[in-house]
């Protein structure tokens, strides 16, 4: 069985490589193959990118507006009618349209920027670029998951701009409000363009999942070990897998909550008097969605985390000039991350009337999971420690990310710990604690990966000093964002309110909600310095050199811009060491790139440096040769 | 290609901020037409101003595009090296991330004092103060770990950040401070777990389920509470979603002999007495809601078709809370928790505590539901017999 596994291997990568001498005779590529249906995970990778980044962006402008009647209950902003018409009558904004943006706000961050967005374009980009392989094992099933995806992307958008409304229930759309139209006009055609758009998305979400799986398993090079595997590449493919597991069951309990509000079915509804009419639903269960939603929902958050977690591993590492502290103990609390998460989704269910037995055992489980989770900042500190830290705007971010990650998990212990959740549960802390461990770490990470591998994806360099004011307005704001808030959630202030004023447990907070409004729109309007940048870098950046960051790992011998098609001119580096032989002692320089054999490192670093420039330049020159000759022909 | 794409920025960022600057206008135009209504304005010097104003604006635009741009240019001059050449000491960013390490832990220690009253709310129940204690046990753990790890990771950067001519130190394993700080933190929460379980959580949501306690129900819908005594009785008697109509709005089933002196209330003021273990049973009638009284550390779900309930014991009457306060108007608030519509912003309960006697006296005075309804019919029945006796 494993022999027939190595021959199939084998043959692919015959094929591949087979392909890649053909393909550069003769492929002719029009504009449409090179950058719309595109089988490259390059390109795939920014096309994932550049749809997650105006998904998100899209979604921090509502947050804007969202924040407004939380700050300034009475305000009237004529400019808010102009844009949103019925929604904003006379410029304030209709509770209904406050509970829509946040619901898209949510949904658009977590699944389409942070899911969609970050782990599609790191693992695109990088599993083969970090294992040596010429594309996806499946590049056709690559292209179809990001146009699947980007079906699903567009009905979400389609559906903000209906008559009743997008979704408005929540990004965990609990049902019975999500089921029953009656119960709020989000609730009506919104809601089922959300569920289509889900169940597209989680469609396109295992597409790709699986061919990242595949493509880890058989398509590493000659050398590279498990253990040799980047922490990138470790937390993309564990990623990969929780997402395999978990999201098929949002996928039930969605096409459930479909059944019900479509074809009279009561999994979730049961005993309800709607508008003076009692329905006919009986013996279905709402907690039951609650189960099922967070079987995924939980895990959810890892896959959200853990490619970021896995970004600044490497970026860490290669910016410390040192070895990541603690590679097994990396791996192994990814894995105990992942193996854990798919045990606590209780959690979020402590105060629903859940047996307190069941409560417990999730208490168990959850607190369990804060172990591995430590185990991970202390090594990243470890990584730190004694090294020669190299800032650039990619490691500032990346040590932005490890303080947000404390910030936020920290008082996960509050929020897992069922008796303090009485207290807790639905209010303003957990908003805090989720955007800070979840949405702010993984913005970080996932800047930490553009500024890092900007130049692999462009070829050119972004702008060092924009990258610098980005990040310290971002890392200051979002400090100013999220951490009042929990102050207003000890407060016994509940979430989800559209303003602040009936309430005299609110009320005495709407002088913090100007703070952070404030903030907020500063915040917001930092990241058009990143947007900025990024374009007009891919335009007018300066050329990348072809290891900007001397890094060890294997994209980085690929020539600057890598070929469309296999990565690799000549053959695929073989690779002797792991990635992160940073500042080892006898090395005549401060890193050792995986493909260097302890035979090359004798012979000097001049050595090595110019060998791979001649391989390079011989390989450009064969292909040169070879277009100049189809030409002729 | 660069010139293309200096071009193409500039006539992006132009066209946002012309968009800017519009939609200032409208803003300004507005104002105008506020200041018109009140004081007949010089019409012609408006225009002016209105004039000037926009070429200043798209002046500052092209300035701010001109400052970005040779932002963009000057920090090519520093930008990056090419490889092989000697790291180079990047002094700025260490400095500030001490700066913002150090001032951001001290502001963190300021807001506590600015919020702290705000923050930490008053407690009105018996097991308050077991939740509060186990708060603050996990406040203290938790903010010893939190100055910790942010000191050392401001410390750690500014330390070692990068300079020319150093070495970093090739320390990539060791199994004993891994074995420490896996282990420490697993002993440290197991120990919290305990003591959380048996002592706070077993207590508050599983011993006091059992105990005989007072019953009263308290009844969510879209976005209103209805609460219900058990009336003299003392049981809460039985209901049906199907027979909610018109006044019965909790679907009381009279055939059940216990129903029948149940007292339905339809303002959201929860009365309980003092020094008494209640019983509040909470139930939907439509969606979701969330029944959170944040003073006495109460919280459950109110979910539709399954029943659920909280036990606690009010220990501090709203009057004795309105002294210890200082607050005349001072109320026990119950916020609705669980999205449950456009109006859950404002689905606003209160609880009265109130001495024992006086809640007795006032639950006297109130009429059972039955009672109510059945005058109600008997007045009806009597209206159309008058109506049909007038008829014939
Ligand atoms: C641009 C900065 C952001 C601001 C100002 C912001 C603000 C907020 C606020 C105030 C809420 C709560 C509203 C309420 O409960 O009434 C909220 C909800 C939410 N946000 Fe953000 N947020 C931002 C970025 C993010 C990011 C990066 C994520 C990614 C995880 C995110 C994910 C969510 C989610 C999942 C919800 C919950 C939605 C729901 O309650 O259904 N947000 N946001
Ligand atoms: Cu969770
Ligand atoms: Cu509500």
């Amino acid at each position: 069985m494993a022999q027939e596994v190595k021959t199939q291997q084998q043959q692919a990568g015959a094929k591949v490589a087979e392909t890649t001498a053909h393909e550069v005779h003769h492929h002719k590529e029009t504009f449409i193959t090179k950058y719309i249906f595109s089988q490259d995970h390059k390109t795939i990778a920014k096309q994932y990118l550049i749809t997650g980044m105006f998904m998100g962006l899209l979604a921090a402008l509502m947050s804007l507006i969202f924040r407004i009647p939380l700050a300034w209950p009475e305000a009237k902003i004529e400019f808010l009618e102009s844009i949103l018409g019925k929604w904003a009558p006379e410029g304030v904004l209709d509770p209904q349209f406050y509970m829509a943006l946040v619901t898209i706000h949510g949904t658009l961050m977590v699944f389409f920027l942070l899911t969609a967005g970050l782990s599609g374009t790191f693992s695109n980009l990088l599993i083969p670029l970090q294992i040596g392989a010429r594309d996806m094992a499946s590049p056709f099933l690559n292209m179809l998951s990001y146009w699947i995806f980007f079906i699903s992307t567009v009905i979400m958008f389609i559906s903000i701009f209906i008559e009743t409304g997008p979704a408005a229930a929540g990004w965990t759309v609990y049902p019975p409000l999500s089921a029953l139209p009656q119960a709020m006009p989000g609730s009506g055609l919104g809601m089922t363009l959300w569920l289509i758009s889900m169940a597209i998305f989680v469609v396109a979400a295992l597409l790709a999942g699986l061919n990242y799986i595949v493509t880890v398993l058989n398509f590493r090079t000659k050398g590279m070990t498990f253990g040799r595997l980047p922490l990138t590449v470790w937390a993309l493919f564990l990623t990969a897998i929780l997402g395999l597991v978990s999201f098929p069951v949002l996928v039930s309990a969605v096409v459930l909550l479909i059944f019900d509000r479509s074809l009279g079915t009561s999994f979730y509804l049961s005993d309800i008097v709607i508008g003076g009419q009692p329905l006919p639903h009986e013996g279905g269960s709402a907690i039951l969605y609650q189960h099922l939603f967070w079987f995924l929902g939980h895990p959810e958050v890892y896959i959200v985390l853990m490619p970021a977690l896995g970004i600044a591993s490497e970026v860490i590492s290669t910016n410390s000039r040192k070895p990541i502290f603690g590679y097994k103990a990396m791996v192994g609390s990814l894995i105990a991350i992942t193996v854990l998460s798919l045990l606590v989704w209780g959690h979020h269910m402590f105060v629903t009337g859940m047996s307190p037995f069941l409560g417990g055992a999730f208490v168990v489980g959850t607190l369990i999971i804060a172990v591995p989770s430590a185990v991970k900042v202390f090594n990243y500190l470890a990584t730190l420690w004694k090294g020669n830290i190299q800032f650039t705007p990619a490691m500032l971010f990346a040590i932005g990310l490890v303080s947000f990650f404390i910030s936020g998990g920290l008082t996960g212990l509050y929020l897992g710990n069922a008796a303090l959740d009485i207290h807790l549960h639905n209010t303003y802390f957990v908003v805090g604690h989720f955007h800070l461990v979840m949405g702010v770490a993984s913005v970080f990470g996932m800047f930490a990966g553009v500024y890092h591998w900007f130049p692999k994806m462009f070829g050119r360099m972004m702008n060092k000093t924009l990258g610098y004011i980005h990040f310290w307005i971002t890392f200051v704001c979002a400090y100013m964002v999220f951490f009042p808030m929990y102050y207003m959630g000890m407060g016994g202030v509940p979430r989800r309110y559209y303003n602040f004023t009936s309430f005299d447990l609110t009320s005495q907070w709407i002088d913090m909600n100007q703070w952070i409004t404030i903030a907020a729109i500063i915040g917001v309007a930092a990241q058009l310095i990143f947007f900025f940048n990024f374009f007009y870098s891919i335009f007018a950046g300066k050329k990348a050199p072809k290891n900007p960051w001397r890094s060890n790992t294997l994209e980085w011998t690929t020539p600057t811009v890598a070929p469309p098609h296999g990565n690799w001119y000549g053959e695929i580096p073989e690779v002797h060491r792991w990635p992160y032989d940073y500042s080892k002692p006898g090395a005549p320089v401060d890193y050792i790139p995986q493909h260097i054999s302890d035979e090359d490192l004798q012979k000097g670093v001049r050595y090595w440096e110019e060998n791979d420039k001649t391989d390079d330049e011989r390989s450009q020159q064969k292909v040169t040769q070879v277009q100049e000759e189809n030409r002729k022909v | 290609m660069k010139v293309l794409g200096h071009i193409f920025l500039v006539g992006v960022f132009l066209f946002a901020l012309t968009s800017i600057v519009d939609a200032a206008e409208i803003g300004q135009m507005a104002a105008e037409r506020a200041k018109e209504a009140g004081e007949i304005a010089n019409a012609y010097s408006v225009e002016q101003i209105k004039a000037t104003t926009k070429w200043v604006y798209i002046l500052g635009a092209v300035l701010f595009v001109l400052l970005l741009i040779l932002i963009g240019q000057l920090s090519y001059l520093t930008g990056l090296r090419p490889p092989f050449s000697g790291w180079k000491a990047n002094k700025i960013h260490p400095t500030l991330i001490l700066i913002a390490g150090i001032s951001g832990l001290i502001s963190f220690v300021i807001s506590l004092f600015v919020v702290w009253d705000r923050m930490i709310l008053p407690s009105a129940s018996e097991h308050a103060p077991t939740i509060d204690k186990l708060m603050l046990i996990t406040f203290i753990l938790t903010v010893i770990v939190f100055f910790a790890t942010q000191g050392m990771l401001t410390l750690f950067s500014y330390l070692y950040r990068g300079k020319e001519g150093r070495k970093a130190l090739y320390y990539p394993v060791n199994d004993k401070l891994e074995i420490i700080w896996t282990v420490v933190p697993a002993t440290v929460l197991t120990v919290l777990i305990l003591y959380s379980l048996i002592y706070v959580w077993d207590d508050v949501m599983i011993d006091a389920q059992e105990k005989p306690a007072y019953e009263v129900e308290i009844v969510g819908e879209q976005f209103r509470w209805t609460i219900r005594y058990p009336g003299a009785d003392g049981k809460l008697g039985r209901y049906n979603y199907k027979l909610i109509k018109g006044n019965n709005s909790v679907g009381l089933d009279f055939n059940d002999p216990h129903a029948k002196d149940d007292i339905v209330i339809s303002v959201p003021e929860l009365r309980l007495p003092k020094g008494q273990l209640v019983r509040v049973h909470v139930r939907s009638k439509d969606v979701l809601h969330g029944f959170y009284a944040p003073h006495f550390r109460a919280h459950i779900y109110a979910v539709p078709g399954t029943p659920t309930s909280f036990t606690f014991k009010p220990t501090v009457t709203t009057e004795e809370m309105r002294k210890q306060t200082g607050n005349e108007n001072f109320n026990y608030e119950i916020e609705c928790s669980q999205l449950c519509g456009g109006g859950h912003y404002s689905m606003k309960g209160t609880i009265i505590v109130m001495e024992p006697e006086a809640f007795e006296q006032w639950l006297k005075e109130q009429k059972p539901l039955y009672s109510t309804l059945q005058s109600e019919k008997e007045n009806l029945a009597h209206r159309q017999q008058k109506e049909t006796s007038k008829a014939s």
